[in-house]
């Protein structure tokens, strides 16, 4: 059985992409499966342009070879069209529309899902933004977002939350499951 | 139980140290090491060793080495500038020895992800004449850092364990041992012909170090880490640290029959290298850093295999600057070039946060001083000041208050504005400011005081009352240090009071001497966010891009008018600002 898979997290500092790969990573170990991933910390990370990389099933080293992920989750449209070329022809991404804009420049978001159409058709592009500030709060994009993957990955949906319930403090457990369950049903290909 | 983790390789480190029975650790946040401490101060609640933040990495290696002499496990853990800090005494501490088991847990930042240099830490191991390990993965880290005491106390020496980004920030699914801690009953024992460097002690220590050395390479020679692969094949692959598992999964992807050989430490393993690198037509080396293992190499074929071809960064092949990656490897091994699609793209530089107190001193400083004052800048976040023309120079800690002090010596016009920390001011600023005084320096210094180490995560520092553990401590008063120490004017400001700023060092920029400015205000991680945000009144927005220049990213200008997004803190720096008063708190 094929339990690999390489997630790309792109986006920028702050947004909570460090927290997503720790939920995706803790719900592969309670599913017994081999598991590794890099991530940025320090300057990089202070609104800067930030990429997690899970490798669930893997057992060699932590980055994601380029033109290999399976599943590019970007939660900002530039950084997705930066990160595309980790992407595999025909991987899935799932790429947040809401911009963060950069200071003294302007992009179109219909040109960044043009670079990533280069990689693959199957792109899932909504703003996830207003929808996580709709479910309750600007801070749970992240397990909104994560919560359309899952049923692209090889893990359970349980998995996933019992991994939540192990790293998100009680206050905020509840609009985070909530809001996994929202991006989850949200169906798109 | 499954004691199966998924742990940040930094994590499992502080794992292994525990494992190792460390009774005291010691540090200085720093890109990519703080998390080792941070979850060092989680185990000792549990196991009740010491943790501290030490105010440098100097401070920080001699009290580990304080902890070893009285025959207890000490670890001192930094990113590897730290180490040039701290290399003072770590050269000496080879000479005397160590008694309890003395590690320096060192990260590397190859591509200098958070730092100013790629400097390899290695380096510093042979010339100390200390062992070295590296470890190839997570899991490595954690085994082989409990490993490293009894080496250290076996050899009498302080070991190095060299980390690099992609192992201490990347994680990895790592099996635990069950935890037996122990404490040691031991104490200090006087003898000052081993610990007494005075010349005559230092020529014979010498001595005793430099004989340990054999010991040292026949110790190696066994080590588990230091690893070779049985396969038959005229070409083989030599790898230090995290490339290791580049070539790994290559090998397994492409079915690559070369034999692999996992080198783990410094010195290098000379007689299995030998036997291995015998027969063999080609070898490549893949190491982070300096080509500190191919030089070896060159050295050993030498006497086995004087016609070896040797690829690696020498050799030109591996790019001698940067992180290596799987990409790299790929196409050294199998002579093809990874396709990677390019597309020019704004760039996303890291930026001060919405709200940054520094944000509003950069803007108060840059009005006060003008744009021909000149800005010797220090480390920190603060170093991004590089975009708003408030950071001229950036060297190493501490460096801002020196530079400055060299250059207002000729640049009698122009004002001489130093730019430093809070933290880093504690770090190396105080010896740099005395100096100042003391030779008349006719300067200013700015000490932006937001009330925590703010790059590396947010440590406490000996200006805001609590330890790494988070016991109340002394809190030290910067307006009263800096006075003491000789400066002629200390003005406190609050960075988001804008135009009071201005008032109050308008009056500092008129008088000359040595003057430091406090610019006090807490990084926004740090104080409770108030849950406010600021709108723009689209009607009075007359598209004067004047807020721009707070450099907020918060804000964005829309069809000629400025707009401020979620992401507002709520400073109200940029409506103190606005010459028509269209930014408003948006209720």
């Amino acid at each position: 059985m094929n339990k690999r898979c390489d997630i790309l997290i792109a986006g920028v500092g702050g947004q909570g992409i460090i927290l997503s790969s720790i939920i995706l990573g803790n719900a592969c170990i309670l599913e017994g499966l081999p598991v590794k991933g890099a991530e940025v910390h320090g300057m990089a990370q202070r609104g800067g342009s930030v990429e997690a990389h899970i490798r669930i099933g893997c057992l060699y080293g932590p980055m994601i070879p380029v033109n290999s992920a399976d599943i590019l989750i970007a939660m900002e449209p530039l950084e997705g069209a930066r990160y595309s070329y980790y992407l595999k022809k025909g991987g899935i991404a799932i790429v947040n529309t809401f911009q963060i804009p950069v200071m003294g420049e302007t992009y179109r978001t219909e040109d960044m899902i043009t670079i990533i159409k280069e990689k693959t058709e199957n792109i899932i592009a909504k703003d996830f933004t207003s929808a996580s500030i709709k479910t309750g709060s600007i801070k749970i994009l992240n397990v909104l977002m994560l919560g359309v993957a899952i049923r692209y990955t090889p893990l359970k949906k349980e998995s996933i939350e019992e991994s939540i319930r192990q790293s998100i403090r009680k206050n905020f457990l509840e609009i985070n499951l909530n809001a996994l369950n929202q991006g989850y049903n949200l169906q798109f290909i | 139980m499954d004691n199966r983790r998924y742990l940040l390789g930094n994590e499992a480190i502080a794992y292994g140290l525990v494992e190792g029975n460390i009774e005291a650790s010691f540090a200085y946040p720093g890109t990519p090491s703080s998390e080792i401490t941070e979850k060092l101060i989680e185990l000792s609640r549990i196991y009740g060793f010491y943790v501290e933040w030490s105010i440098n990495e100097k401070v920080a290696y001699e009290s580990a080495y304080g902890v070893s002499l009285t025959g207890r496990r000490a670890a001192v853990i930094m990113k590897h500038v730290g180490l040039n800090v701290a290399s003072d005494a770590f050269i000496t501490s080879a000479y005397t020895g160590v008694i309890g088991g003395l590690l320096i847990l060192v990260a590397d930042d190859p591509y200098a992800h958070s730092s100013q240099n790629e400097q390899d830490s290695r380096r510093y191991a042979v010339m100390g004449k200390v062992p070295l390990l590296e470890p190839s993965s997570v899991q490595e880290a954690k085994d082989m850092v409990s490993f490293a005491f009894s080496l250290s106390e076996k050899s009498g020496l302080p070991v190095m364990v060299r980390s690099v980004t992609r192992l201490s920030h990347s994680r990895a699914d790592v099996f635990l041992k069950e935890i037996n801690y122990s404490k040691r009953e031991t104490s200090f024992k006087k003898a000052p012909e081993k610990l007494v460097m005075v010349p005559a002690n230092a020529r014979t220590s010498l001595k005793v170090l430099n004989e340990k050395q054999k010991i040292i390479r026949e110790y190696i020679e066994d080590l588990p880490y230091n690893e070779a692969e049985k396969t038959p094949s005229d070409t083989g692959i030599i790898t230090a640290g995290i490339s290791f598992q580049y070539v790994k999964e290559l090998k397994e992807k492409y079915n690559i029959p070369s034999a692999l050989f996992k080198v783990g430490s410094i010195p290098l393993p000379y007689k299995k290298l030998s036997s291995f690198i015998k027969n063999k037509k080609k070898i490549f080396v893949f190491e982070e850093g300096d080509p500190v293992v191919e030089e070896q190499i060159y050295i050993i074929a030498k006497s086995v295999n004087p016609s070896l071809e040797i690829t690696g960064k020498m050799s030109g092949e591996v790019p001698a600057e940067g992180e290596m990656s799987i990409e790299i490897v790929d196409n050294i091994l199998n002579k093809k070039a990874t396709q990677r699609s390019f597309h020019p793209l704004p760039k996303r530089t890291p930026v001060l946060c919405p709200g940054c107190p520094h944000s509003g001193s950069f803007y108060i400083l840059k009005k006060v001083f003008g744009k021909d004052a000149i800005f010797p800048g220090d480390i920190g976040c603060y170093t991004l000041g590089i975009q708003t023309g408030t950071i001229d120079t950036c060297l190493c800690m501490g460096a801002g208050i020196g530079t400055g002090a060299g250059i207002a010596r000729f640049e009698k016009e122009r004002p001489v504005v130093s730019i430093i920390g809070d933290s880093t001011f504690f770090h190396a600023g105080i010896p740099e400011l005395i100096n100042a005084s003391y030779n008349r320096a006719d300067q200013v210094i700015v000490i932006l005081d937001n009330r925590t180490t703010a790059m590396t995560g947010h440590q406490p520092h000996p200006g805001v009352g609590i330890t790494a553990t988070g016991e109340k401590t002394i809190d030290i008063d910067l307006e009263k240090l800096a006075l003491v120490c000789g400066a002629d004017k200390v003005v406190v400001i609050d960075p988001y009071s804008i135009q009071d700023s201005i008032k109050k060092l308008k009056e500092v920029k008129d008088t000359k001497g040595l003057r430091v400015i406090v610019a006090k205000r807490p990084c926004i991680f740090v104080e409770k966010q108030t849950g406010i945000r600021f709108k723009v009144d689209k009607e009075k927005c007359k598209g004067c891009k004047l807020c721009l220049e707070i450099m907020c990213p918060a804000i964005s200008f829309k069809e000629g008018k400025a707009e401020i997004s979620v992401y507002c803190n709520g400073c109200g720096m940029c409506a103190e600002i606005c010459p028509f008063g269209a930014i408003e708190r948006d209720e």
